[in-house]
């Protein structure tokens, strides 16, 4: 019998509580859980009691509880929002069942590699909520970047403004239920055929997230007609670390072309 | 550990490990048509449905549910009266060694229950965590439309 705890807060205030204890690990979706070792874990705390899956969209703002699954994303903006960056990303991730189980709280906190919802939240430039000692919330970008916002607080759910946008989603994957060795997401705001401004994240290389700036600058005020894609792959800078079964001179090349398509991809589609 | 879950619609109490996943849990009190096959999500041979919606048991600690619904597949259909879903496996020739196929027919009725008329890309999407070494998909992907089919006209 295995000497693990449970806890099953009903309000935020006692998760929080326990998880200042490092032993402590919330569950949410679990499904970067089950197969760790579990012997630095002293107890679980399930978040399923704590009602943190509401979807508003008030406004100009979607907000999502963190605990909403990709299933329920998905469902929300669809047919609709089709085109929207989110859904782009998340219709391919992971398989059916999986969507219907993993939750944005817990892969946006988990943030692996081969994540396909860093690179939308971070090309939508979203905020992340954090409850903890003291209510905060933070951009998504300085969420990943500083870990001791991670340790002290629980995400309780992510927002990000709602506007006209072209998107597109790339995952190097060898077949479509491989995680991602790293995934492309780009994001146009546009007017009429112009691309006003242009977000651009490759997720999974040596910097881990990373924007492409220097291809984001080049694209704004451009059009079509005015892009070619050698010429975009030439203005992405990326390298990554040796991988097994993957080179990662074939990787970086692989993102530079990728990134390309991407952008021809996201002018290309409504 | 002890959890009253409600499998294929009865109430049972379970007795299991706190680490332990729903997968072990339901076959250790004899629901061994829910399947162990890589037991991290990949295979899809271990699917209920876990209220209403298709999961990947290996995935979930049974320690997370209480009072839950699951499905499984003998919970849809059983031998000698087997749903639509099932009978059109058989029909259609989308059995070969079985093994993936308890998760072919749960990924297939929660895509019916949500979309009663889907397009073969939206079955293959369905589709798209369970794996199957034997058949190639192909006549899998026709069962589920032609279970589509008798299920319309039933209506």
């Amino acid at each position: 019998m295995t000497k693990i705890h449970w806890h099953y807060p009903n309000s935020l205030d006692e998760a929080v509580l326990l998880l200042r204890d490092p032993r402590i690990r919330a569950v949410g979706g679990g499904t970067d859980l089950i197969k760790r070792p579990l012997s630095t874990v002293g107890a679980f705390l399930s978040l399923w009691g704590l009602n943190l899956n509401a979807i508003d969209l008030r406004g100009d703002t979607w907000s999502f509880g963190s605990m909403c699954t990709y299933a329920d994303v998905l469902k929300v903006l669809e047919p609709e929002h089709s085109g929207h960056v989110l859904y782009r990303s998340l219709l391919h991730a992971a398989n059916t069942p999986c969507r219907n189980r993993i939750t944005l709280g817990g892969s946006a906190a988990f943030a692996p590699r081969w994540s396909d919802l860093a690179g939308p939240l971070l090309a939508l430039e979203a905020d992340v909520h954090l409850g903890g000692d003291k209510e905060e919330t933070v951009p998504y970008a300085r969420y990943l970047q500083h870990s001791e916002l991670r340790k002290k607080a629980l995400i309780t759910g992510i927002s990000f403004l709602n506007f006209a946008h072209r998107a597109a989603h790339y995952r190097e994957v060898r077949t479509h239920n491989d995680m991602p060795q790293f995934t492309i997401t780009v994001l146009l705001k546009m007017q009429n055929s112009d691309i006003r401004e242009a977000r651009i994240i490759l997720v999974g290389s040596e910097a881990r997230f990373l924007r492409l700036e220097k291809l984001e600058s080049h694209l704004r005020g451009k059009r079509r007609a005015q892009l070619d894609a050698d010429a975009l792959a030439a203005l992405v800078e990326v390298t990554f670390k040796s991988r097994p079964g993957f080179d990662p001179d074939y990787l970086a090349h692989k993102a530079k072309t990728e990134s390309a398509r991407c952008v021809i991809s996201a002018l290309e589609s409504r | 550990m002890k959890r009253t879950l409600n499998i294929n619609r009865k109430d049972i109490e379970l007795r299991f490990d706190p680490a332990e996943s729903l997968l072990h849990t339901l076959r250790n009190h004899g629901y061994t048509e829910v399947k162990s096959g890589c037991e991290e999500g990949e295979c899809g041979a271990c699917l209920v449905l876990l209220n209403g919606k298709a999961v990947n048991s290996c995935l979930i600690f049974t320690s997370s549910l209480n009072g839950d619904r699951i499905l499984t597949a003998a919970g849809i259909g059983t031998l000698h009266e087997p749903h639509v879903i099932q009978q059109a496996f058989v029909d259609c020739g989308a059995v070969q060694c079985g093994f993936c196929t308890p998760g072919m027919v749960i990924a297939s009725y929660a895509l019916l229950q949500e979309n009663p008329e889907p397009t073969e890309a939206e079955v293959r999407r369905a589709l798209s965590g369970n794996l199957c070494r034997c058949t190639g998909y192909v006549k899998i992907v026709e069962a589920v439309l032609c279970a589509a089919e008798r299920l319309k006209s039933e209506r």
